[in-house]
């Protein structure tokens, strides 16, 4: 590594390219993992005889609830597992991203990222609001 | 049980044909689910967001590890479509179901426009793809455009460090309102918004398509994350019809971009110009009550 991408305290700067491809990774190993869960949740409510088009909301989101079901064994659990970690794996790409970036000497891409952070949590507030 | 296995099948299909057409998965499942279906819309269009999101982080998988999307890039611009999708999220529950449906239709309108006045591949290099949610394996490393500016040998401002090899940030400004856009039509419809954000990196930013097409995938997911949030805790997502849509949308889409190469679309794209026409009409007609 030559001197100039060293940082003034003498910490050896990140490599952009380095960083895409851990963030590539964990997104494959994520995606994975994810349609993992769902796909358990599908072959309990085939083996469950579960009828998706009754249009009825069976299974109502409730986060708290997920280790229960998925200790019983209810495809829910799993299905909602499987949910959750889709929605949450871009938000753990920009949490990493930033904090990347920050350790490579870039406060302002870092500090766009928490941008991004603040959006989506306002998102959650605002539908815990509207939903009271 | 045969109701689950349908969806699974209508959602592979969608993936599969939206691959090969290099539309987004959720300008299919949407009027999969809520005209074949009878899913209501808002429950289709919270369905559609888990899958796109599926779609994206495959996709930006493959796009990051390979270094063809613009992370910066993306970062920035995620901040102003996931502000547009914020918007657009709590818009979805204000908007009358019939506004959504005309909003839909006018949508579909759109891309059967697009898809008809798209032309050969031999002969397209210079235009722009209506290349929504994106290939999970893209076909070829990106190419740079010949005729972009060359990057400035010391980058001094926030801008010049968000170009990449061959290509500078032009109307950075512009971008961000277009992105607001982007975002607010995702969260309404339920499709990614690669059909906004691809043209307006490629044609305004002057990004080169390959990397407009990649970054724009990159950033659907955190775009479609920031409604799908407030689709999910409204109660609007069915895991049961979420779950078998996402598995067939992803086995779908990652076989469509691995045979893709392998088909001629031509005829496959007209066909699916009159399905995208018939689906307006559908949902004009439901918005209007006829």
């Amino acid at each position: 590594m030559s001197p100039d991408e060293r940082r003034p305290s003498g910490a050896p700067r990140l490599d952009p390219a380095a960083v895409e491809s851990v963030i590539g990774r964990v997104l494959v190993i994520g995606t994975y993992v994810a349609m993992l869960f769902i796909l358990i949740g599908v072959l309990g409510m085939l083996v469950d005889s579960i009828n998706p088009m009754s249009h009825v909301t069976l299974a109502p989101f409730d986060l708290a609830a997920i280790p229960a079901d998925i200790l019983a064994l209810r495809p829910e659990g799993f299905l909602w597992l499987g949910i959750v970690t889709v929605i949450a794996l871009p938000v753990g790409r920009v949490v990493f991203a930033g904090i990347s970036l920050l350790a490579a000497g870039e406060p302002r891409l870092a500090l766009v990222s928490v941008g991004v952070l603040l959006v989506v949590i306002v998102s959650i507030v605002a539908a815990i609001e509207l939903d009271s | 049980m045969i109701a689950g296995l349908i969806l699974l099948a209508g959602g592979f299909a969608a993936g599969t044909f939206g691959s090969l057409l290099g539309l987004g998965g959720g300008v299919l499942i949407v009027p999969l689910l809520a005209l074949g279906f009878g899913v209501p819309l808002r429950a289709a269009v919270a369905v559609s967001l888990v899958s796109v999101i599926v779609t994206s982080n495959a996709g930006a998988a493959v796009y990051l590890s390979r270094h063809v999307a613009n992370l910066r890039l993306g970062m920035v611009l995620e901040l102003f479509t996931a502000t547009g999708a914020l918007v657009g999220g709590l818009m979805a529950f204000m908007l009358p179901v019939e506004v959504l449906e005309g909003l839909f239709a006018i949508l579909m309108l759109w891309v059967a426009v697009s898809m008809a006045r798209r032309r050969e591949p031999s002969e397209r290099k210079e235009r722009v793809e209506v290349a929504a949610n994106g290939p999970l394996e893209p076909a070829t490393e990106p190419e740079v455009d010949a005729q972009v500016d060359q990057p400035p040998t010391a980058p001094v401002t926030f801008t010049d460090r968000l170009g990449g090899a061959g290509y500078r940030i032009h109307h950075l400004p512009l971008g961000m309102v277009g992105s607001v856009g982007a975002g607010l039509v995702s969260a309404l419809l339920g499709v990614g918004g690669g059909i906004i954000k691809v043209p307006l990196m490629h044609l305004l930013l002057g990004v080169p398509l390959r990397i407009s097409t990649a970054t724009s995938n990159m950033m659907i997911g955190v775009t479609a994350t920031s409604s799908a949030v407030i689709y999910l805790l409204r109660g609007e997502i069915d895991p049961f019809v979420a779950g078998p849509t996402a598995i067939g949308v992803f086995l779908g889409a990652s076989l469509g971009s691995r045979v893709s190469h392998r088909i001629d679309v031509r005829i496959l794209r007209w066909l699916f110009v009159l399905v995208l026409l018939y689906t307006a009409y559908e949902m004009t007609r439901k918005a209007l009550g006829l």
